[in-house]
């Protein structure tokens, strides 16, 4: 029986450019103002100058004026040595006419920025995005069938994220997501006339000629049938699978054929996962990237470092089309991620000052959760309140008269695998002080190995926080209730489960702050974990007044995944190896979290980890070359760089990412 | 009374300023010209103090500073080990010293306090308590002790030349806080957090909370007899049982073996090595393990008579962890491991930092600067 869903999808077959128009006049869709074209301009494999010509004449004939096809200078780019975007346009034909003899503005979409216009809770609120394409009455994106070796294939959604720069720190997966739920393309084209396939297509081409189109009012409709055409589950790409979860299935239907394109054939699984492993770290997947193929055309030289790894890897790649040939590429790209991994878990026991920070999204939608659900959370979490309340303190013996209210007690019990616990420190500062200071409604970000996360202040019902009378024995204690939502990303716990694969902490949860006048309270319940990493993770964090200080009490209910390489071990089976492991986690965690409420409070610096990679940093082989340089140097070498040994003038004449030329000075 | 304080931004000048304050003396901070440092008042324990900007080395300064007080506690010097300071150390202490004791005089100041050291007493290989009669021998000796001995004479000479009564103050190792540089005293404390042999050494010292310090120093001030010593010293304790005391306050093992002196030296020359490479300041001194196995004890029966009083060592200890866990002298992964006493977080008090707006209660982390080329319309 044929659907009845409305047609979202056309997948044309057999055709050149000129089922463009047929295709899309399928699609139902009308435009007559500004449009945007974004395509894809990345070399090597830039969509091909006849379909992004043909859209612009169909967008002319709708009544679209003015035309600009443009995108956003990447990493990516600037790191294979190109520095404009006009100048990638022009390497793809595009020279702001079409053989029609409609103009269109060649853009860079990066140059004119906004706030991004996204709610609270999107990845890119308090960032910025191309004024163009936010402001487009239509807005179109172009990419072209490739494989890739980090993602399987990329198509609409990675040329998607040349709408806005690069967020430092953020996965490209959630603003791909987040552009395509706030600044959504209304059509997506896929240029797959000439499909490029094999291990990394994107990076070293491989033309075949497939003689396909696929066109969208919904890219991500378009990704799943140009996966579908590549021969590729379309969840092997993290910007697709991302949206996905965030956005869930593309509504619509498909018309043509989706099977898999003649002679198109992508990256053995096994190479792809230990690419994607190492380009977990943003600075490797940025050498990896712009080490794969090339140079490219008109390209600026590449540093000597990358030149040699370049020289190493892509014959790598190139022999992993092979079908047992990707098995030197995935031992390579596996072993460099397994130091990465090393140098994580290092990182995560001993360096907290080297971990990246992040920056993700909400993660979930608040809004499905009714108001009840936010108001009865100290309700949810009073079985747990009343179970701790009957256990005794642990308190280190022998204190002196005046200071057993100062140690950090804890006490705990299981249920049903979870550890329900309480620890609490008196905090010498008086209250009203110390709530003037630390905000309980931060609290979660207050706390130990925090890596980063969002937190959204939800609007009443009625349009603000609400008062009501609170838990005052007298009935007159006003208490005000403030609803919010809150994802928080933590370093694995217990710190040393990094060495064993330990994903951090990633837990999507909703809290109610209460405020009275001798207690603040946050209270908190974990609706999701994005990365599986938590099972439980609900709490309370609670500020009060005693008679000279500030009690602050944290109870907690959590059950965190352990990696795969403890699933074999049953640690509720040794309680003599599992209580104190067990305790001395909780005890480490919550100390420094004690500690850093303190350290709040007296307005010292407490947190850990960096700024996340900034985007326009150089690329790790020009810091690694500058090193080796000095290295020589240090050795006694004549003051003569790298480049110059090598015979390749590349640092003479490097440019960086703004276009200033450096060179180094005699010393 | 008007006091001027050397050396207020250090942690026994700060100390001696919140003593004076306590005694309800007028205190004038004399710091040296910082040309980031604005205003006229200096933040000293939680006090705005007034401050005079004046350096060690030009007496017309301080002079001028010292103007209408009517006394002066000379605190400032600088406490390292290594060949690498010792220039400085001499200079600073000694001649900044003479210059200031001038200036004081100049001002018509009437009483001077100048902070020099325990170790002008020597030291023993013997577990003896020395007094303000014994004085440093043969034994091996910092250029730091050096000075201090130089100090004390340049001190007394010119308090005599110009006829201003001086009297020093002879703290022994001073723990606590609070402190913007580490000092080889609280640094004994940090070495054995660092050391994951937990080792001891022979010998020992005689260790004094800074707040008893700073009191002991305004004692002097009012009571103390011009021309004299006095020790300010707390309880003796072999190195084995200091490092008992960091250990059980800290949450740590040990002390485990007592190692030779040799071995501290060894160990000294490989961190002045390595902080010779990485450019920063070693944590310990090939000078500084040359004074293994003797034994730093002192009675301070002589300050006591003026009413001096210091705290068990357990409290300095506290003080010094305390201090410690909040300075970036200790790593965080060490700090993580450390299982604190009750009687350390007792051991300093909170202060609130300044009210910021609204905005900035709990700040979110904060994001990298935009590096991007961006531009508005």
């Amino acid at each position: 029986m044929p659907s009845r869903d409305p047609l979202a999808c056309v997948v044309v077959r057999g055709g050149d450019v000129a089922a463009l128009g047929p295709a899309i006049a399928r699609l139902g869709a009308s435009w007559d103002s500004q449009a945007v074209v974004l395509a894809r301009l990345s070399q090597p494999t830039p969509v091909s100058a006849p379909v992004v010509h043909a859209l612009v004449d169909l967008l002319h004939d709708a009544g679209c004026a003015p035309v600009s096809v443009g995108s956003t200078l990447h990493s990516y780019d600037r790191d294979r040595g190109h520095l404009s975007v006009t100048d990638l346009a022009r390497r793809a034909g595009l020279l702001g006419r079409t053989p029609r003899g409609r103009s269109y503005d060649v853009v860079d979409l990066g140059v004119e920025l906004l706030d991004a216009p996204v709610p609270e809770a999107s990845v890119l609120s308090g960032q910025q995005v191309s004024r163009l394409w936010a402001a487009a009455g239509v807005r179109v994106v172009v990419g072209r069938a490739v494989t890739d070796l980090v993602h399987g294939y990329a198509a609409c959604l990675a040329t998607l994220l040349g709408a806005a720069p690069e967020v430092a720190g953020a996965n490209p997966a959630d603003v791909a997501a987040d552009l395509l739920a706030h600044l959504p393309p209304a059509l997506a084209v896929v240029d797959a006339l000439s499909a490029s396939v094999g291990p990394d297509g994107g990076r070293l081409p491989q033309p075949i000629d497939s003689r396909a189109l696929v066109v969208a009012t919904d890219a991500l409709a378009a990704d799943s049938a140009c996966a579908a055409l590549l021969g590729v589950d379309r969840s092997a790409s993290l910007l697709v699978e991302r949206s996905l979860r965030a956005l869930g299935a593309p509504s619509g239907r498909t018309e043509g054929r989706l099977s898999t394109l003649e002679g198109a054939h992508s990256a053995h699984p096994l190479a792809r996962s230990a690419a994607r492993s190492l380009a977990a770290e943003p600075r490797l997947a940025r050498v990896l990237s712009a080490a794969t193929g090339g140079p490219d055309d008109g390209a600026q030289p590449a540093d000597p470092v990358l030149s040699t790894v370049r020289a190493l890897l892509t014959p790598l790649v190139v022999a992993a089309d092979d079908p047992a040939g990707h098995l030197p590429l995935t031992t390579v790209l596996g072993g460099v991620a397994s130091l990465r991994q090393g140098t994580v878990a290092w990182a995560t026991g001993a360096d907290k000052a080297t971990v990246d920070r992040r920056e993700v999204p909400l993660g979930f939608d608040p809004a499905a959760y009714p108001d009840a659900e936010f108001d009865g959370l100290p309700e949810f979490f009073a079985p747990f309140d009343e179970l701790l309340a009957g256990l005794p303190v642990g308190l280190p013996d022998g204190l002196p008269d005046g200071l057993s209210d100062t140690g950090d007690g804890m006490r705990w019990r299981l249920v049903d695998g979870a550890t329900v616990f309480e620890v609490s420190r008196h905090i010498r500062a008086d209250f009203d002080a110390f709530v003037a200071r630390v905000d309980v409604g931060a609290g979660i970000s207050l706390m130990a190995d925090y890596l980063g996360g969002r937190r959204v202040i939800l609007a009443d019902q009625s349009g603000g926080s609400t008062t009501t009378d609170g838990p005052g024995e007298s009935g007159k204690d006003a208490v005000t209730r403030t609803r919010q939502a809150e994802r928080n990303l933590y370093l694995p716990q217990p710190n040393y489960l990094a060495a064993w694969g330990g994903e951090p902490i990633d837990v999507c949860k909703i809290e109610l702050v209460e405020r009275g006048a001798d207690w603040h309270r946050l209270t908190w319940r974990t609706v999701s974990s994005p990365n599986g990493s938590a099972e439980f993770d609900d709490g309370s964090l609670t500020f009060t007044r005693t008679d000279s200080w500030t009690r602050a009490v944290v109870r907690g209910r959590q059950l965190f995944a352990l990696p795969t390489a403890w699933a074999g071990i049953d640690l509720a089976a040794l309680p003599e190896l599992r209580n104190p492991l067990l305790e001395e986690a909780y005890r480490r965690f919550f100390t420094t979290t004690f500690d850093n409420l303190e350290a709040c409070f007296e307005g010292r610096e407490f947190r850990i980890g960096r700024p996340p990679m900034d985007p326009t940093e150089p690329l790790l082989t020009q810091s690694l070359d500058l090193l080796l340089g000095a290295v020589t140097q240090g050795l006694g070498d004549p003051p003569e760089s790298a480049a110059r040994r090598s015979g390749d003038s590349a640092v003479d004449s490097a440019v960086d990412a703004h276009g200033f030329r450096h060179v180094r000075g005699a010393r | 009374m008007k006091i001027a304080v050397t050396g207020a931004t250090g942690m026994v000048g700060g100390q001696v300023v919140s003593a004076a304050l306590a005694a309800g003396h007028e205190v004038v901070a004399i710091a040296r010209p910082d040309p980031e440092r604005r205003g006229n008042t200096l933040r000293v324990g939680g006090h705005d103090v007034p401050r005079a900007a004046a350096a060690l080395t030009d007496t017309a300064s301080l002079t001028r500073a010292l103007r209408g007080c009517d006394g002066l506690i000379h605190c400032a010097a600088v406490y390292a080990f290594g060949a690498a300071r010792a220039a400085e150390v001499d200079q600073v202490n000694t001649d900044g010293t003479r210059a200031v004791i001038e200036a004081a005089a100049a001002a018509e100041v009437s009483r001077v306090v100048v902070t020099t050291s325990s170790v002008t007493c020597g030291s023993s290989l013997l577990p003896r308590a020395r007094s303000e009669d014994d004085h440093l021998g043969v034994e091996p000796a910092p250029a730091y002790y050096a000075s201090k001995v130089a100090q004390e004479e340049v001190a007394l000479e010119t308090g005599q030349r110009h006829g201003i009564p001086v009297v020093l103050a002879l703290p022994t190792v001073v723990l606590g806080g609070p402190f913007i540089r580490l000092a080889p005293s609280n640094a004994i404390v940090l070495r054995y957090l660092l050391d994951p042999t937990r080792s001891t050494f022979a010998g020992g010292c005689n260790v004094v909370d800074a707040r008893d310090v700073g009191a002991g120093h305004i004692a002097l001030l009012e009571h103390g007899s011009p021309g004299e010593r006095y020790l300010l010293g707390g309880e003796d304790l072999s190195w084995r049982m200091l490092h008992s005391l960091v250990a059980d306050l800290a949450g740590l093992p040990g002390p485990f073996a007592e190692m030779p002196a040799a071995s501290a030296w060894a160990l000294s020359a490989a961190a002045e090595w390595w902080a010779g490479l990485s450019d920063s300041t070693p944590l310990t001194t090939r000078e500084e393990a040359s004074t293994v196995g003797r034994f730093y004890w002192y009675t301070s029966a002589r300050a006591h008579d003026l009413g001096y009083a210091a705290r068990p060592a357990r409290a300095a200890v506290a003080a010094s962890l305390a201090w410690l866990a909040v300075s970036p002298d200790l790593p965080r992964w060490a700090r993580e491991g450390l299982r604190l006493h009750p009687e350390v977080r007792a051991a300093r008090d909170l202060v609130g930092a300044p009210l910021a707006a609204a905005d900035d209660l709990s700040p979110r982390p904060r994001r990298s600067p935009p590096a991007w080329p961006r531009r508005r319309r």
